[in-house]
């Protein structure tokens, strides 16, 4: 089991460890992503997230579906928010249940490290002087 | 053939739209479509990477465009 989700509203967290949670599992491994206060030494007023949704999408079901031939898992969530975002908030959560921690914890991971290398989502970086779109400057 | 490209982050802050359309003759590859944009828009070339998805996947440069294809230029990515 799967759920994708891209949403502008502030994500559940909770929800998704109900959702992954299953009686033939033994753990369910949980990434948060939160908005860090400060870039390089400077101060992070907020942060905008934009997605191309349709291909977000698919690349984020992929993830899951790669994570789950990878590793024995059992249920897979992958939410991650678009929109204006505070210091603190959370841009994006991850939850995987398995039978044993290990696969929990190897899934999770790779879904977290690879969502970061391919999903079309992108992140701008305001500070009280300026903003840049993260990673678009060599 | 006329291509409709969306764009997003940097360049669509770059191009200052949200899609854009050009023409190109004879076949249309991924590659070709970007070099067409980064004439268009020299600004492009300070982007530090640009790929090209066709249809929601990221596309090989030499892949073949055809009409109603959903082209998108994708600047590195920085989701999560």
């Amino acid at each position: 089991m799967f759920d994708i989700k891209i949403s502008s509203e502030p994500l559940d967290i909770q929800s998704c460890i109900d959702q992954v949670q299953s009686p033939h599992c033994g753990g369910i491994d949980v990434f948060i992503g939160t908005v860090r206060d400060s870039t390089k030494g400077k101060e992070v007023v907020r942060l905008e997230f934009e997605a191309y949704e349709s291909m977000a999408l698919k690349e984020m079901q992929k993830i899951a579906e790669d994570a789950s031939r990878l590793w024995p898992v059992s249920r897979v969530v992958i939410h991650h928010r678009t929109g204006v975002l505070a210091v603190g908030d959370v841009p994006v959560v991850i939850a995987v249940s398995a039978a044993h921690r290990d696969a929990a914890f190897a899934a999770c991971r790779y879904a977290i490290d690879t969502l970061k290398q391919t999903v079309p989502i992108w992140k701008r970086e305001v500070f009280a002087d300026g903003a840049q779109w993260v990673a678009a400057h060599p | 053939m006329r291509v409709r490209v969306l764009v997003f982050g940097i360049v669509k802050e770059i191009v200052g739209e949200s899609q854009l359309y050009i023409d190109l003759d004879g076949e249309v590859t991924a590659a070709l479509v970007k070099e067409k944009l980064l004439i268009l828009y020299p600004g492009l070339s300070g982007v530090a990477t640009l790929a090209i998805a066709i249809n929601g996947n990221y596309a090989d440069p030499s892949t073949i465009i055809r009409l109603h294809d959903e082209i998108a230029m994708i600047p590195p990515v920085s989701g999560g």
